[in-house]
């Protein structure tokens, strides 16, 4: 067998093969993007809807600019050769044909530039830039560089007072896929740590930030953000986080103090998603430890992942 | 592609194909790595017929082939968020050719995240630098580093691979 790197690329080889160029300059169709994000060449009935959509506007745009010759009400014919549609102006005021040329082939319809929006770099690079040097500081441990970057008070409940917990008692890492929107650097985050990461289970939640003055701010965050088991736990990741709790229970009693669950011990409840309660970064430390025992004697782990 | 067809394609053709044969493997092999191979090559598909529909403005770009990758990304996330995929590779039995590899290689891909698989895709697979590849994904050397550590330590685990280091 061959080596690692070989294999890889011998299958993506297979799975993928490259695309002949001149096929890709042969797509010349329109572009659904905002919709659905995908490309209508292949789609001809939805590529004249959109052209029908452009001669629409190419109409409007004539009417409100009051062109060449406007619309006579009591004129009656329409111009066999034309198209004729009615304006969305023509629902609220009394009917008026509007008249418009369909010409599918001088000018092919201009792709909408919704991308040049999407990637427009208003806030920058450097705010990319910051946003990577913020989750690689985290990742590596080093909070005050963390925090260093971070202005004001963060969105979220007690976030910094959590950071540390998550940071050095949960070893916390923080993969994420960032891309830089208008005014925005927008995150998709996925959290895995030490205590919840053995079962599967992965917090996962969007954050928004903004780069000013050399200065990160969290504007927007949704889904469950930092610190809060967003998954749920179903079948073995349940079972397994079941199994850890009575594990602990006998072996780390000890333990039982930080586990506030208030819930029987055998109950799926007794692992909910929730904030994490430790309340120290030392508390987390030490259930963190025990849960590395417990993955450590555990035979169903990892050979049987979730 | 013979020399009668190179001469007959205008100035723009000629360097938009020199473009696409010298990006295309990086592009597609990353997308399809972070999406599976329906929705990546279709991402990638249309990322390059977007440049080409831009060219002029593509081409003079810095970093065309991290733009047009990034682009696909874009597609590629609102592909599987509209049609709520989940990842998946096909089975290297399953394929037209054949092939051998080891058979747990594509689900132990799976197991890792899509910027994990897509770096070590790109690093390992097809030899791209780290900073090559960061051009590619719009991130730091740093992360692709801390990807590619963390991707090849999950495979090497699952696949029960033992190395010198």
């Amino acid at each position: 067998m061959t080596d690692l790197d070989t294999q890889i690329r011998t299958y993506f080889e297979e799975i993928d093969p490259p695309f002949d160029p001149q096929d890709l300059m042969r797509e010349t169709q329109v572009v659904e993007l905002l919709t659905t994000g995908r490309m209508t060449a292949r789609r001809p009935v939805l590529a004249f809807a959109l052209a029908f959509v452009l001669v629409l506007f190419v109409g409007a745009a004539i009417v409100l600019l009051g062109g060449p010759e406007a619309p006579d009400p009591a004129a009656p014919a329409i111009e066999p050769t034309e198209t004729t549609f009615a304006t969305e102006d023509s629902l609220t005021e009394p009917t008026q044909p509007t008249t418009g040329t369909a010409n599918f082939e001088s000018s092919p319809p201009r792709v909408a530039d919704a991308y040049e929006e999407i990637w427009a770099i208003e806030v920058g690079p450097s705010a990319l830039a910051a946003v990577e040097v913020f989750y690689e500081a985290l990742n590596s441990g080093d909070l005050e560089a963390a925090k260093a970057l971070i202005a004001g008070q963060p969105v979220g409940p007690n976030l910094d007072e959590r950071l540390p917990i998550a940071v050095h008692g949960l070893g916390s890492q923080f993969d994420h896929d960032c891309v830089v929107q208008k005014r925005t650097v927008r995150c998709v985050e996925t959290v895995t740590d030490d205590l919840y990461g053995p079962a599967g289970i992965t917090n996962s939640g969007t954050v928004y930030y903004q780069f000013r003055n050399e200065k990160l701010f969290i504007t927007d965050q949704s889904g469950q953000g930092f610190f809060v088991c967003s998954g749920d736990p179903t079948g073995d990741s349940l079972e397994y986080l079941l199994d850890l709790r009575v594990w602990a229970a006998q072996n780390h009693p000890e333990l039982e103090r930080y586990w506030k669950w208030g819930e029987p011990i055998d109950s799926a409840l007794a692992i909910p998603c929730t904030p994490y309660p430790f309340p120290t970064p030392e508390a987390a430390q030490e259930i963190s430890k025990a849960v590395s025992e417990f993955v450590a004697q555990s035979s169903r782990w990892p050979t049987e992942r979730p | 592609m013979s020399r009668s067809q190179v001469e007959a394609m205008s100035v723009d053709e000629a360097s938009y194909t020199a473009f696409v044969r010298e990006v295309q493997d990086r592009v597609r092999h990353g997308l399809t790595a972070g999406f599976g191979v329906e929705i990546g090559r279709d991402a990638a598909e249309e990322a390059l017929v977007y440049a080409w529909k831009n060219w002029d403005r593509v081409f003079q770009m810095k970093n065309p082939a991290g733009y047009v990758f990034r682009v696909g990304h874009r597609m590629a996330q609102k592909m599987a968020k509209k049609e709520r995929a989940t990842f998946a590779l096909p089975d290297p039995q399953e394929v037209s050719n054949p092939i051998e590899i080891e058979p747990g290689l594509p689900a132990a891909l799976e197991h890792l995240s899509a910027r994990q698989r897509m770096v070590v895709v790109l690093v390992c697979g097809f030899g791209l630098s780290q900073r090559e590849t960061a051009g590619l994904l719009g991130i730091s050397r740093t992360s692709v580093q801390q990807h590619l550590e963390r991707g090849l330590r999950h495979l090497r685990s699952e696949l029960g691979v033992v190395t010198d280091d």
